[in-house]
């Protein structure tokens, strides 16, 4: 299927944490325009949500504003999200994965961030380049809706 | 977007929270300092209601914890009522369900804080 700019995620956000609500009705949007089901939109937002949360909350040395940049596109069978931002140099998938098994006393608060990231995602990719961290993140199309978007236009 | 409703059930001696719409990192403080107070001020046997809770991320789970952890040290409960499909999924993948007592139903949560 040929891609086109409409049907493309191309959003930039500011570092405040209230931009990510802002964006999941833009992630909801374009889950919905390809035809996907409302569960890849929690994914992807939550995906999304846990890696943007990380980058505005200890990403910046400064008290600046700064612009991250979000595009995603959908080519095949494949969700491909890019995440690029100017804070400080940091892998996100370098973090130790939580124990899950804890009891209650023991479960530290909070490091489960990235790895529900890698729950919601088939492949995840870190880079930087010219002093941006940029983040990648692929997943499949659920089977069941492959070739659903070649249908387009039926329903209305 | 997120909104809190709490009532107080005193025919159970149990405080409803009941949340509805997104929480995430923006808005997970008002929940925390909402549970906070709660426990602060003696209400210990709490049913969360998520009947109307679309969303949930880290932030949110971690308030969560944060709560449970109190109450057990204030000799107190937290039951989780009528949580969808995606959130039930974010509690599974993290192994919240195994820490949680989560019933179908806010009616169920009130009756499992009699036992």
């Amino acid at each position: 299927m040929a891609e086109t700019g409409m049907e493309n995620l191309n959003v930039v956000i500011i570092n405040d944490l209230a931009e990510i609500g802002r964006l999941s009705i833009l992630v909801d949007d374009f889950v919905s325009r390809h035809r996907l089901p409302t569960r890849t939109a929690f994914e992807l937002n939550l995906a999304l949500d846990e890696l943007l949360t990380n980058v505005i909350s200890y990403g910046y040395p400064d008290e600046m504003q700064h612009e991250i940049q979000i595009r995603g596109s959908i080519v095949d069978d494949l969700i491909v999200i890019e995440i690029e931002d100017d804070g400080r140099e940091f892998n996100p998938f370098e973090i130790k994965e939580p124990d899950l098994k804890a009891p209650l006393v023991e479960r530290p608060i909070g490091g489960l961030g990235i790895h529900l990231v890698r729950q919601m995602i088939d492949v995840v990719e870190y880079r930087r380049l010219d002093g941006k961290n940029i983040v990648v993140l692929k997943k499949s199309v659920p089977t069941h809706f492959h070739g659903e978007c070649d249908d387009a236009d039926r329903s209305h | 977007m997120m909104q809190i409703e709490v009532i107080e059930d005193e025919s159970q001696h149990v405080v409803i929270v009941g949340l509805s719409g997104r929480m995430d990192s923006s808005n997970s403080r008002a929940f925390e300092e909402k549970m906070v107070n709660l426990i602060q001020a003696g209400k210990t046997r709490m049913v969360v209601d998520c009947a109307q809770l679309q969303y949930i991320s880290s932030a949110g789970l971690r308030v969560f914890l944060m709560a449970a952890k109190q109450l057990t040290m204030a000799k107190g409960k937290l039951i989780l009522a009528s949580l969808n499909d995606d959130v039930r999924q974010v509690f599974n993948l993290t192994g919240f369900s195994s820490i949680f007592q989560i019933c179908d139903s806010r009616e169920e949560a009130i009756r499992n804080h009699g036992d």
